[in-house]
């Protein structure tokens, strides 16, 4: 029964994650970006790449936060700071030191706004689990069978919020929805997954097998489509998606394949054994 | 027989309903211009409505705006069709007072991070009804109307919690525009100071009955009242601020006008009866225009001044009073006037407000936003601006055309990834080929409900169609994979009924899933949660079905082989 043992590493990683996060929170607290805690972003276009570095250290009295996308016919830079510093400044700032960009789009949020935005994404996570778990269950009927995929879809979104916070991806409403409709993929190849087993014939060995070459060929599918548009797309919405579903989706195949799949030849055997 | 037929209707329901969601999208190729704002005073105002398509004027095609505006000097009966009627309008003076656009070349609506522009939310200082909201809506729509600003848009919005918002999208529009013009709670009040000079601690104080003020250590007494500094009291109906106090004597600061007794403002110079100039001066220009007040506050500018000394200034031999009337705005000080001797004692019920900038095209604008205002009236309570989004119209554009590069490229990847696994172009074109029918019917569906379509609903549309890929995937695979040793036991039927308990289970929890993201930051992921429902539905009860009988046919073929 060497395949039990599996199990370990989906929860091994759920528990680093989540004393992880534990950590972060109660520490320094989650990166947030501009629209959870406040603040104003300036966007601006450039033809060519744009030195991170170098116009970090001549805003650097405004104590700003850059981050750069590749577009289409050029790059975009995102410049955030404090809701209190005027744009007007840094714009001018920027153009006494040789950057003119030609376009500039300005955010600004307040910081009261930004705090009930958070409040309202994290509300709408709790919702959207809830709704995702009852939905399940109502799918599933048999709490085992449920409930695993509950705890998997749980573990995706934990260790996709580490993860994404280690590198460096600030939370925002993008990255919220994203998390959200993560909720909803990562339940995708669980019902393909337990539908072939339990409905299933044969050795059920080869039907997890199948159920396996079926999901990765869609994992693949959008996997490829996710990072075709997170190396296209100069806009932070579509990156910060893309970039969110696509470790979601990689945590999914550690928790589907590693945690899901052995639980259910575990229940199916258990059956058949009584 | 008769079965099979009934089941190609699924295939053809598709295709009508692709054919007409794309025939919906593009509209026809008429020509014309559209109508993008309309305002106050125009001659076309009740004649027609922003939005409305005109395409001749005056024996003449219109095909481009600036077809239409070779107009703009012309007086005269002007006739025009607009949205296929004939209308006739009367323009007495040059100046259309309209504005119209290129005609879109698709019915879809694009959100403002794609076309560009202004967006400002403010939130009430205080809790309000949604009636008061209503209201201050009201009033804003007139400043903006009057000040000018194209194509505003106006949407209270409520969130969770139950506060109140209010959404202003526009076309143009500054920052500094937005928080003068329509952050300002627009409180006006004219006040006149008078100087009560003390002999041995009284003095007196003329309106239309003369009062006694006594000085009594750091307060004064009058009609009855004691005062100290800064307190403010009422007199003949008066109100007034004691502002000043020395041993010698006190200011008292009436105030003769408030934004409530302001009945009309002159918007345009109309010679004879109404004035608003801009003036070249040295060093600057000067504007000026008229309002008209009630007689009740004219009167009280009566009595005020009835007492007042003349001086008549030594270079120009004009003669003033002795005190300048002060216009204040929510609180501050926005002007000082000298008030002509002519005046004194009059119920003088059209007094101008005038003001000095250095540059003509600021004289023009702080005019135009006065006299917005002062229009407009005061909102019923304060906004704040809580979130400004300037967003430009190049930099949507590039968003856009990066965000429709990156679909066909994920598009390609996709096919060749489906191509790899299956070696197949019957499988590929019709995956493909569905996937663009999804796309054109929740476009469609969009358009439909005029849905509009920003950047999250472009992230919405390529999580339903990328999932409505994956469904396609799994029901070739549940045809292909019901072979083997399956293949015996369960028919085509049988397999796609499988295939299809996965496709509904998996299209409810997405659903689940993304319906609480309508709720969160006040709409700003709506079109993520809009467009993936609009596309997984569309999916799961059309194309799907459809697809799942093609899918059938060409591995049926397949099998036989």
């Amino acid at each position: 029964m060497n395949y039990k043992k599996l199990i370990i590493i989906p929860l091994l990683l759920l528990a680093i994650s989540l004393v992880y996060l534990f950590y972060q929170v109660s520490t320094k607290g989650l990166i947030l970006d501009i629209d959870l805690k406040g603040g104003t972003q300036i966007v601006a276009e450039s033809p060519t790449s744009i030195n991170e570095q170098a116009i970090e250290n001549i805003l650097k009295k405004y104590d700003v936060d850059i981050r750069t996308a590749r577009g289409v016919t050029g790059y975009t830079i995102f410049i955030n700071f404090d809701a209190s510093i005027n744009p007007n400044d840094v714009i001018k700032t920027l153009k006494e030191n040789g950057y003119d960009f030609k376009s500039y789009s300005t955010q600004t949020i307040g910081p009261a706004l930004g705090v009930a935005f958070f409040q309202q994404a994290q509300l709408a996570l709790l919702f959207a689990f809830s709704f995702m778990a009852v939905t399940v269950f109502i799918i599933f009927k048999k709490i085992v069978l449920s409930f695993r995929v509950v705890l998997s879809a749980f573990a995706d979104i934990i260790e996709t919020l580490v993860l994404s916070q280690i590198l460096g991806i600030e939370l925002s409403l993008a990255t919220f929805a994203a998390l959200l409709l993560l909720i909803g993929y990562s339940v995708d190849d669980d019902i393909l997954l337990t539908n072939r087993v339990i409905k299933g014939s044969g050795e059920i060995k080869t039907r997890i097998k199948g159920a396996m070459k079926t999901a990765f060929t869609m994992v693949g599918a959008t996997c490829v489509a996710l990072l075709a548009l997170l190396i296209m797309s100069s806009s932070l919405v579509i990156v910060e998606i893309a970039s969110i579903l696509l470790m979601g989706l990689i945590f999914d195949q550690i928790n589907t394949w590693l945690f899901n799949a052995p639980v259910l030849r575990w229940y199916v055997e258990g059956l058949n054994e009584t | 027989m008769k079965l099979s037929f009934i089941k190609e209707w699924r295939i053809l329901i598709v295709i009508i309903l692709v054919v007409a969601a794309i025939i919906f999208i593009i509209p026809s190729s008429q020509k014309g211009v559209v109508v993008t704002s309309i305002s106050s005073g125009s001659p076309f105002t009740g004649k027609v409505q922003a939005g409305e398509i005109i395409n001749w004027a005056n024996e003449k095609d219109i095909s481009s705006p600036e077809d239409f505006y070779l107009f703009e000097n012309f007086t005269g009966t002007f006739r025009f069709m607009h949205s296929g009627k004939l209308e006739l309008v009367n323009i007495e003076r040059p100046g259309l007072g309209i504005t119209v656009g290129k005609k879109p070349v698709s019915n879809l609506e694009f959100g403002l991070d794609l076309i560009g522009g202004t967006r400002v939310l403010l939130k009430p200082k205080e809790n309000v009804t949604d009636t008061t909201i209503q209201q201050i809506i009201a009033t804003l729509e007139t400043r903006i109307n009057i000040f000018g600003l194209k194509e505003a848009k106006f949407q209270p919005i409520k969130d969770v919690s139950g506060n109140n918002y209010i959404q202003i999208e526009m076309a143009g529009g500054s920052k500094e525009e937005v928080e003068n013009l329509l952050a300002k709670q627009g409180k006006f009040e004219g006040k006149i100071p008078k100087v009560i000079d003390f002999t041995n601690t009284s003095g007196k104080l003329n309106l239309e009955k003369s009062y006694s003020v006594n000085l009594k250590d750091n307060e004064i007494e009058i009609n009855n009242t004691l005062l100290k500094i800064n307190e403010s009291s009422k007199i003949e109906d008066i109100d007034f601020q004691l502002t000043n106090l020395t041993n010698d004597s006190a200011v008292l600061l009436f105030t003769v006008f408030s934004g409530k007794d302001i009945q009309s403002v002159c918007l345009q110079d109309q010679p004879g009866i109404c004035v608003s100039r801009i003036i070249s001066q040295s060093g600057g220009w000067e504007f000026n225009f008229q309002v008209f007040v009630s007689q009740e506050s004219a009167e009280k500018f009566a009595k005020v001044t009835k007492d007042m000394k003349v001086i008549t200034e030594p270079n120009t031999g004009s003669k003033y009073l002795e005190s300048k009337i002060y216009l204040f705005l929510d609180e501050g000080l926005i002007d000082e006037l000298s008030i002509s001797s002519e005046l004194k004692g009059q119920a003088y019920t059209s007094p101008a407000i005038t003001g000095f900038r250095q540059i003509r095209e600021e004289a023009l604008k702080e005019q135009l936003r006065l006299k917005s205002i002062l229009q407009s009236g005061a909102l019923p309570t304060g906004l704040e601006t809580i979130r400004i989004d300037q967003i430009s119209p190049t930099l949507g554009q590039e968003f856009f055309g990066s965000a429709f590069l990156a679909i066909i490229i994920a598009s390609i990847t996709v096919a060749s990834v489906i191509y790899v696994r299956y070696r197949s172009f019957k499988i590929l074109i019709p995956n493909m080929l569905f996937s663009f029918f999804e796309l054109m019917l929740t476009l469609g569906a969009a358009a439909l409900i005029k849905w509009t379509i920003d950047l999250s609903s472009i992230a919405g549309i390529i999580a339903a169609i990328g999932s409505g890929t994956n469904d396609q995937i799994m029901i070739i695979d549940e045809i292909l994979v019901g072979g083997g040793e399956e293949r015996e036991i369960l028919t085509f039927k049988q397999r796609i009924k499988r295939a299809f308990s996965i496709i509904f289970g998996s299209a409810a929890t997405v659903i689940a899933a993304v319906i609480p993201m309508m709720f969160m930051g006040i709409g700003a992921m709506k079109g993520f949660a809009v467009t993936t429902i609009l596309g997984i539905f569309i999916g799961v009860v059309i194309t799907r079905p459809a697809f799942a009988r093609i899918a059938e046919k060409i591995l049926e073929e397949k099998e036989k082989i």
